[in-house]
């Protein structure tokens, strides 16, 4: 589903981000990407949503080839991902329910649908009876699972999330992540970036450890170790 | 959809909405009121154009032999659109009704006394100087009267308007559509997050692009109906100074029809400034 290869990312300003990372993921897969500040984890999600193109290599995405995509058809792309900013990236001066719309409105979809979709994702992401609040009135978790109804309620093939526990305490992160895992029992790709050790090593999932923008280790069921 | 959105714009930032259908209305107000003068002066000068310009005056002597004779010769310049021939009785005719009020002039009047005379128009102002000369060194012309001045001050004054007009049309149609920019790009710079959202979520260039030249064109389209409305209010405040001027000409009262023209002209062009302007800011902003 997503291929890597020989990828490496240097901006302008000399740093290098990633150098010559290859990995494979495959449908409906759980991946953890850890690594401390700077190891690469968000270059990496910005590199597959088009964001900025990688210096060397190439990405593959279903079918697309992401580094060569132009940006007319970048939209495509992005309509077949959900996105989880670390920073969520939500309207302060709409409502919950315009937030979450918003991804339906996008593709063009009747208010009808847009209101029975957008009911029915905050119900199960919880927020059902916070559709009319604005984001200024919810909680550090109820943002979180705002973000995360905007993103899945397209139903898209993949979900990034960049270190959505971040800014949460334990109970809420637990919350968090148990979200995500519904998700991907639904049978949506998850991809998260995160460094919380207790969250990863507690799943038993797929991880993949980034340092200073290489892969040092890829491990089925995997365990997060910091030095 | 993008006019749902583009109106939510407004509804959020009404003061620069605002500001821009001011400029705008201030714009179609100018320009309907100089498209109302250009249009006007030209009628008047129209009219006056097709009122007789030279009138030649024949002495007692003249006999109807001899003034066909200057006609045919005035006809051959081939410069004159309109000859009428005025008999003494003729004359006399339009002397009663024109003074009918009076009676003691129409006593003291016969018909020989007034002379016989031709009424002559000609295609083009400039002409008038050339036939003047040709029909004064006439036998039996005693005078001829050439309303030259008339004519030619209301040319110049056409001339005038239509300068002074279209060089303020030029000034406030690009100072709109630089106003539409500025404010298209101060909502594209406060919308810049949205935006950044919108692209992320899988929204194509034009999902965003539209609202924002809608909203151009919204500004455009209720600029030129304020604009519209505020030159018919001023037209009907000085009502009665326009009968006072223009009854008798074509000119008034002003025609439902020439309005109608007027709103429709004002509302296209309210269309392009608008969409000009925020393509233009869309197309800087927006890449």
């Amino acid at each position: 589903m997503i291929k890597f290869e020989k990828v490496s990312k240097k901006f302008n300003n000399g740093t290098t981000a990633l150098s010559d990372i290859d990995f494979v993921i495959e449908e409906k897969e759980f991946v953890f990407l850890t690594g401390p500040s700077g190891a690469g984890k968000s270059t990496i999600i910005r590199l597959l949503i088009g964001d900025y193109p990688p210096s060397t290599g190439s990405i593959t995405f279903l079918d697309w080839e992401v580094n060569k995509i132009p940006k007319k058809k970048l939209p495509h792309l992005r309509r077949k991902m959900g996105i989880v900013f670390q920073e969520l990236k939500l309207l302060m001066d709409r409502s919950v329910f315009e937030n979450v719309a918003i991804a339906l409105e996008v593709l063009g979809a009747k208010d009808k649908e847009i209101k029975e979709k957008v009911k029915e994702t905050l119900e199960m992401v919880g927020l059902g009876d916070d559709m009319d609040k604005f984001p200024l009135q919810l909680s550090g978790g109820e943002l979180q699972r705002t973000a995360i109804a905007r993103a899945i309620i397209k139903k898209p093939e993949i979900l990034l999330a960049d270190e959505p526990t971040a800014d949460l305490d334990p109970a809420t992160s637990w919350e968090i992540i148990r979200l995500l895992s519904e998700i991907n029992k639904m049978g949506t790709t998850v991809i998260m970036a995160t460094h919380n050790l207790e969250i990863v090593n507690a799943l038993g999932k797929r991880v993949m450890s980034l340092d200073k923008g290489k892969i040092i280790k890829d491990e089925e069921k995997g365990k997060y170790k910091t030095d | 959809m993008h006019l749902k959105t583009a109106f939510k714009h407004i509804r959020r930032s009404p003061y620069q909405a605002l500001s821009a259908i001011m400029i705008m209305t201030f714009t179609f107000f100018v320009a309907s009121i100089f498209l109302l003068l250009a249009l006007g002066s030209q009628t008047i000068l129209k009219y006056f154009e097709g009122k007789p310009q030279i009138t030649v005056f024949f002495t007692d002597k003249a006999d109807k032999n001899s003034i066909n004779k200057i006609k045919s010769l005035l006809v051959d310049t081939g410069k004159v659109s309109g000859v009428k021939y005025v008999s003494q009785e003729e004359a006399l005719a339009i002397y009663k009704e024109q003074n009918k009020s009076d009676p003691l002039l129409l006593e003291m009047v016969t018909a020989d006394i007034l002379p016989a005379s031709l009424e002559v128009s000609s295609f083009d102002v400039n002409n008038l100087k050339e036939l003047y000369s040709l029909a004064k060194k006439q036998e039996m012309v005693e005078e001829v009267v050439f309303q030259k001045d008339v004519v030619q001050n209301l040319t110049n004054w056409t001339n005038g308007i239509r300068r002074i007009g279209l060089g303020l049309l030029i000034f406030l149609v690009i100072d709109s559509i630089l106003i539409v920019v500025t404010i298209t790009g101060m909502k594209i710079a406060i919308k810049k997050d949205e935006i950044e959202i919108l692209r992320f979520l899988g929204a194509t260039n034009w999902y965003i692009r539209w609202p924002f030249i809608l909203e151009g064109i919204i500004y455009g389209v209720f600029g030129a109906i304020f604009g519209w409305l505020a030159t018919c209010l001023v037209l009907w405040q000085s009502n009665s100074l326009l009968s006072t001027f223009l009854t008798g000409t074509p000119l008034y009262p002003i025609p439902y029809f020439v309005m109608g023209v007027l709103l429709a002209v004002v509302l296209v062009s309210g269309v392009v400034i608008g969409t000009i302007g925020s393509y233009m800011a869309v197309k800087r902003y927006l890449k």
